[in-house]
């Protein structure tokens, strides 16, 4: 298992490369850098709350989607494991070294964009410190949802296409705050950045759905896979 | 047709069903319907076009494909539900994916799942070591596959996906030899389109066609290295007696490598059962025995080898003529 994880976990790293990685933190730092900076020319004070609403609605989740997708080669997740699984190593294993890589990935590309985001907004304003840290525990929890969403929905339909069917279904039902949102990172990730708490739960909770999410949805993509 | 069980058979195809995703947008390329084949150890050969399902036969049985229906059975496990049972079988695939920055990364992470020796070297690829996995052009890294499925130390099965094809740097002679050695103690399965490559080596043919078996050793097929095979003509309106037989016999001859049974063609009052062993009038005592316990009129016992002309000819003419 701990050699699958580790040849899961560089393979993952191999379809990633650094230099896409880098490429990406740098386009998604500049286009948050740019984002806040327009904002807080019109409006100051709401420059924060408008860059990580932003960032947390979109910003986020087509990251994880994007890396997820690399991670599995628009493949479905079975498939993408053959490299390494051929040798008899566990799938599962290697699908756990997927999804933390991903989960790493995401974290490296919107990390620095909401750091720099932030620091554009603040633009030495006091609150900096305290909003980021905040901004980057969400981002880490936000992350492994949708990672392990998104893995989850590589193991349904041809190639893995149910990966595009999770994103259009969270930006829809994720804009609400019924029964219907429940399920959906976004929608949980609003309530914790001051937005209206899903089926009244407060953000301890929410967070705690967030993290339940994520775990959940990375051991259910990793039980759906033959050994 | 259907191809009837053997002793001690280490593979198993149960009614197999399953495609592959070569075709675009991971669509199917080709795909098998129904397949029913027992091996044990030695060279079977199967003849087709990626399109007749020769591909996806070798990746569901390497594990890369699950099947869709039946199943593969090796040594009693599922190589596509099973890391255990993968892990013993070498593949050379249509499709290569290599893993690894450098060929001695892919090498490293083969002998760490597998344990084994050196496999460059056997095969005179110790020049391909020092090279990225992304230089290697497709010959060069079908020749790295082909490498690490020979090289592996304790295989139940070996898959062959046309190995005189694009493989770059590994000589002919070699690699018949390379395969001749394995064969003695492990299943080797080769998938070839053209019939000359495997005519004078496999000890067993089958021609796949459109997903299923269209001829196999001794139906309207040939008989392949060596005349090791016996050919029973039964009277046999319906197939019944030839699959009773064919299960009798995969019982009672203990080195049977092959037993297969089909109708024939050209009599529909006929069947076929060929067994392919090493001791030949040990099988024909057997088979002369069964036949008397259940009754069974024999037209002729044979073992007739087919010139490679004439298989030749046989293949490469339409399918409906190879059919009948």
């Amino acid at each position: 298992m701990t050699l699958a994880f580790r040849s899961g976990f560089r393979l993952a790293a191999s379809r990633i490369t650094w230099s896409r990685l880098a490429v990406a933190a740098v386009l998604g730092s500049m286009a948050a850098f740019g984002w806040a900076t327009a904002v807080r020319r019109a409006s100051p004070l709401s420059a924060p709350d408008s860059l990580l609403s932003a960032g947390f609605a979109f910003g986020l989740p087509l990251v994880a989607y994007a890396i997820v997708g690399v991670v599995v080669e628009r493949a479905g997740l079975s498939a993408a494991t053959w490299p390494v699984a051929r040798f008899g190593l566990s799938r599962r294993g290697v699908a756990l070294g997927f999804g933390i890589a991903a989960w790493l990935a995401s974290l490296v590309v919107v990390a620095p964009a909401l750091a720099l985001g932030l620091g554009a907004a603040y633009r030495g304003s006091p609150g900096f410190p305290s909003d980021c840290a905040v901004a980057l525990g969400l981002a880490a929890l936000g992350s492994g949802a949708y990672v392990g969403g998104f893995l989850l929905a590589s193991t349904a339909m041809r190639r893995g296409r149910a990966r595009s069917l999770v994103l259009v279904l969270d930006f829809v039902f994720g804009a609400g705050t019924s029964v219907l949102a429940s399920p959906w990172p976004r929608a949980h990730l609003a309530s914790l950045l001051g937005g209206g708490p899903v089926m009244q739960l407060t953000q301890r909770q929410s967070s705690c759905v967030l993290a339940v999410v994520a775990v959940g949805t990375l051991g259910w993509a990793l039980a759906r896979l033959r050994r | 047709m259907s191809s009837a069980g053997q002793a001690q058979a280490a593979l198993s195809l149960l009614r197999l069903g399953g495609r592959d995703t070569l075709g675009p947008n991971a669509g199917a390329l080709g795909r098998v319907n129904g397949l029913d084949w027992s091996l044990g150890p030695g060279l079977h050969a199967v003849v087709g076009a990626p399109a007749d399902g020769t591909a996806a036969l070798a990746g569901l049985l390497a594990g890369e494909y699950p099947p869709e229906s039946g199943e593969v059975r090796l040594r009693g496990a599922r190589p596509f539900d099973d890391a255990t049972c993968r892990a013993r079988i070498g593949a050379l695939l249509p499709k290569t994916r290599l893993f690894g920055r450098t060929v001695s990364d892919v090498v490293s992470l083969a002998r760490a799942a597998n344990g084994g020796a050196d496999p460059l070297s056997p095969l005179g690829l110790e020049a391909l070591a020092a090279r990225t996995v992304s230089s290697l052009s497709v010959g060069e890294a079908r020749a790295l596959e082909l490498a690490l499925a020979l090289s592996h130390p304790e295989p139940w099965l070996l898959v062959f996906y046309e190995p005189w094809s694009l493989v770059a740097g590994v000589e002919t002679a070699a690699l018949r030899e390379a395969l001749l050695r394995r064969a003695t103690d492990t299943p080797i399965a080769l998938l070839v389109s053209a019939p000359s490559d495997v005519a004078t080596l496999a000890e067993t043919v089958h021609l796949l066609d459109a997903g299923r078996w269209a001829a196999a050793d001794g139906g309207r097929g040939w008989c392949a290295r060596a005349a090791r095979n016996l050919v029973l003509v039964l009277d046999d309106r319906d197939g019944v007696a030839a699959r009773g037989m064919a299960q009798a016999l995969s019982d009672h001859v203990l080195d049977a490598r092959a037993i297969s049974w089909s109708r024939l063609d050209d009599d529909p009052m006929a069947s076929v059962v060929t067994v392919a062993a090493n001791d030949l009038e040990a099988a024909a005592i057997v088979l002369v025995r069964l036949c008397a316990e259940r009754a069974v009129t024999v037209r002729s016992i044979s073992t007739p080898l087919i010139e490679r002309d004439t298989l030749l000819a046989m293949v490469r003419s339409p399918h409906a003529e190879v059919r009948g």
